[in-house]
């Protein structure tokens, strides 16, 4: 006979929520006191940093993203739409994106409570996502998208807890798939990579479908406009976004083209490029030295071009950071092409640059037909497909990638730098977008000045060195023993059915799995990735893992009773 | 020493403004470009090297500093003069703390080739401080629009940031210390710059390395592929077929 659970007095459960909400400030207090020395590491990036900053002023200053060059549309709009949105309602940037992710961790706390997690393993989950080294390391101060993205991510995650454990127990889910449709559509143009969250849109849909389904008996909830409207509303949101975005880089340069590596007649270009068969077989080399010269040799066109690319050599980027030493690597020369037509004046407006290439893409194809140049077709995107003799690149590729995604180990903030590597005029550029308040405009023009005043450091500035290395094996032991769980989970999903936390946590791993398999696809020819990529997958992982191991044991112990 | 980085730099942005601009002319105007750079005051213990832009632009590359990412850096006059593809900078004299050189920058016009050279005059008498001026006087300075001196400026001074300063010092401290008490001579310290470059030379075409990513016989790969194929094939497809199973049986029963 099973004894019969009393339920506490209502003053008892008042005051549990009372001292649960007290310990969820406590946290974040204790979080924002350890990062109150932080500001924004200011850096001259041309394809990162300074570029999503240089784009943000020239938004707020009326002028697009600025005046056109070869950089400007390289990589997607949302961080300056960000750091521009930030600055008009007069919002820190670094606070920002701090706020964010301090509001998703809040939400998905809620979240797991919604999906039945008892409240100390959900603060739990709730300390690991607030503590985790990644938001201490200087990573996360930098003006880039990763530290942006992972809050998001994680609001997305929380959004989708949300609306699956209110179809499960009927209730109102509008508000959260308002929040997943504005996190849905401003994440997708964050990361040119983020285009995968589509997958991620389409497996949760269909995990709403199957919800739907088991508690309805059948497919009839599809039918129901209400469920129709909102399966489509971050479709039509992020569509909208689109529209508006484009919308407004065609006002400015000409064209609606968002990303000139993935679209328009660049990355045809390059494929074309590609195509001609060279001496060199390297899966880094898409244009080698020696295709260089037989392009000079029969395409007049690119030889002004082709006149200004960088030689290779050991002393390159290319031949340190990925060993490629007598070409240069895939991570170079398509910025170099680029920058190359742009300085020798061959592409200067958006629209010239279009015709560019594509005139120069038509003289190859036509020397390629009349035997001018020996070509082979290798797809038409910027990254050529899959082949089976570069499977042993790809292992070890992927294999990189798993140890960032386990042991991300980011760069702890111990200090805050003094002088940054920039000039006066583009920090000043920084504080002004930013609203960093760490900037010595004095002492950036004269290295030997002294501050006036004393550095402030947070007095638990040494605790962020401490949590680290702790913290990070800790929690790739966690994800070590998640990961089975999971394939268990799924195993006995016929015995015990998924509850939502299992199966929006499911969706989020195979999501994970996704992109990871194509992270190192795309590895394997762009060379090796920056760990921060990781940063999303490590943060969500480790804050669904206790949850969803949590509630499979219970699962488990009340299938065996 | 950073400022004759950030030096040549300008001279290089020099041509591609000079020409964008078309001003060939070798008429002369009275204005000129004056830049500001702070320094780390350690480099006065190298400004000699100032009288030798070849040498200090190969000192530059032995650190991965290349004063230009996209040609070939060329030395000519035994280190004295420096050039970059169609710019040319060379060391003319010294006047107490004051370096001049003679830029020059050749311009294809198509049918036929001009010569535009103007004084550049670097004046350390302020390295101590924390201040190096660099004075240029090209023809029809005034001419130029501030937008474009404003960007010569920060290009100096991006190239002639902290840490590359620091990086410098260093590595010209590490080269005196190995001079073992020779410490005092200019030529011992170029000599040195020299060898370090030679070993450190030659990318992996000239040291016979292959580079990464080189193609690997199909052959090579059929343990690993063989491995895969259990692994992602047979693996899933028997706990598909156990699943299955399972399934079935347990239909029966319930049947």
């Amino acid at each position: 006979m099973s004894p019969v659970r009393e339920f506490p007095p209502w003053g008892y459960r008042k005051m549990q929520a009372g001292l649960f909400w007290f310990v969820v400030i406590l946290l974040v207090a204790t979080k924002l006191v350890l990062v109150s020395d932080l500001s924004v590491t200011i850096g001259y990036s041309p394809h990162d940093d300074s570029l999503y900053v240089e784009r943000a002023f020239s938004m707020l200053s009326g002028q697009g993203f600025g005046v056109y060059d070869s950089r400007v549309l390289v990589k997607y709009p949302g961080l300056s739409i960000w750091l521009a949105g930030a600055r008009m309602i007069g919002l820190p940037f670094l606070l920002s994106v701090n706020l964010v992710y301090v509001a998703a961790g809040v939400y998905i706390l809620l979240a797991f409570t919604q999906c039945g997690v008892s409240r100390g393993i959900a603060l739990l989950a709730f300390c690991l996502l607030l503590f985790n080294p990644i938001t201490l390391s200087v990573e996360w101060t930098r003006v880039i998208r990763e530290p942006l993205g992972v809050g998001i991510f994680v609001a997305l995650t929380a959004s989708m807890l949300h609306i699956s454990a209110g179809i499960s127990s009927g209730r109102r889910t509008g508000i959260h798939w308002a929040i997943f449709s504005l996190a849905f559509a401003f994440s997708v143009y964050l990361r040119e990579d983020d285009r995968l969250l589509w997958g991620l849109l389409t497996g949760f849909v269909a995990a709403v479908l199957w919800q739907s389904k088991r508690r309805d008996g059948d497919y009839s909830a599809i039918r129901k406009a209400s469920l129709i409207a909102v399966l489509l509303a971050p479709i039509v949101t992020t569509l909208l976004y689109d529209a508006a975005i484009r919308n407004f880089l065609e006002r400015h340069y000409g064209l609606p083209i968002l990303h000139e590596y993935s679209e328009g007649e660049y990355p045809r270009f390059m494929a074309t490029v590609r195509a001609i068969d060279s001496l060199k077989d390297n899966r880094m080399v898409m244009v080698s030295q020696q295709t260089l010269q037989q392009l000079r040799t029969t395409v007049p066109s690119l030889v002004p071009l082709i006149d200004q690319l960088p030689p290779p050599g050991s002393a390159t980027h290319s031949c340190r950071l990925h060993g490629v030493c007598s070409e240069w690597a895939n991570g170079w020369m398509p910025f170099w092409i680029r920058d190359a037509a742009f300085r020798a004046g061959l592409t200067p407006t958006l629209p010239e640059a279009q015709a560019y290439f594509r005139n120069a893409r038509l003289d190859i194809e036509r020397a390629c037909q009349n035997g001018g140049l020996k070509c082979t077709p290798r797809g038409n995107a910027l990254v050529p497909p899959m082949e089976l003799r570069w499977v042993r690149a790809y292992v070890a590729e992927a294999w990189r990638l798993a140890k960032m995604a386990l042991l991300p180990f980011p760069n702890v903030v111990v200090e805050q730098q003094a002088i940054y590597d920039v000039p006066v005029e583009l920090g000043r550029k920084f504080q002004w977008v930013t609203m960093t308040s760490h900037f010595d405009t004095e002492r950036q023009a004269n290295f030997v000045r002294r501050s006036v005043l004393p550095e402030y450091v947070s007095p638990l500035a040494a605790v962020r060195l401490l949590i680290a290395t702790p913290y990070q094996i800790a929690a790739c032991i966690l994800l070590l023993v998640f990961m089975p769980i999971l394939a268990w989970r799924n195993w006995i999903a016929h015995l015990k059915p998924l509850t939502p936390l299992a199966t929006i946590t499911t969706v989020v791993v195979l999501y994970f799995v996704a992109r990871f398999v194509i992270l190192g696809y795309v590895a394997v020819f762009m060379g090796a990735f920056d760990p921060r990529m990781m940063f999303s997958t490590h943060t969500t992982a480790v804050l669904l893992a206790l949850p969803f191991i949590y509630e499979s044991f219970k699962s488990n112990k009340e299938n065996n009773a | 020493m950073r400022k004759l980085g950030g030096w040549i730099r300008i001279a290089i942005q020099w041509v591609i403004i000079v020409a964008s601009v078309g001003a060939i002319s070798h008429a002369s105007a009275a204005d000129e470009i004056r830049i500001e750079i702070p320094v780390l005051p350690a480099l006065v213990r190298y400004t000699d090297l100032l009288a030798f832009p070849g040498f200090f632009g190969v000192a530059l590359e032995n650190n991965g500093l290349s004063p230009s990412m996209s040609s070939k850096l060329q030395i000519k006059e035994q280190g004295r003069a420096l050039e970059i593809r169609n710019a040319t900078l060379k060391y003319t004299g010294k006047k107490g703390e004051v370096y001049t050189y003679e830029a020059a920058v050749k311009l294809n016009l198509g049918v036929s080739e001009s010569r535009l050279a103007f004084p550049v005059i670097v004046d350390t008498a302020r390295v101590s401080s924390g201040k190096v001026l660099v004075t240029a006087m090209p023809p029809l300075a005034s001419l130029f629009p501030s937008e474009l001196k404003d960007r010569i400026s920060i290009k100096a001074s991006l190239v002639a940031n902290a840490t590359t300063q620091q990086k410098m010092i260093e590595y010209l401290d590490g080269l005196v210390k190995s001079m073992a008490g020779n410490s005092n001579g200019i030529s011992l310290l170029t000599e040195a710059i020299l060898i370090d470059a030679y070993n450190k030379g030659g990318g992996g075409a000239a040291t016979g390395q292959r580079d990464v990513g080189e193609a690997v016989p199909l052959s090579d790969q059929w343990m690993l592929l063989l491995t895969l194929v259990i692994w992602l094939v047979f693996v899933p497809a028997y706990l598909i077929y156990h699943r299955l199973r399972i399934r079935q049986a347990a239909r029966r029963t319930a049947a």
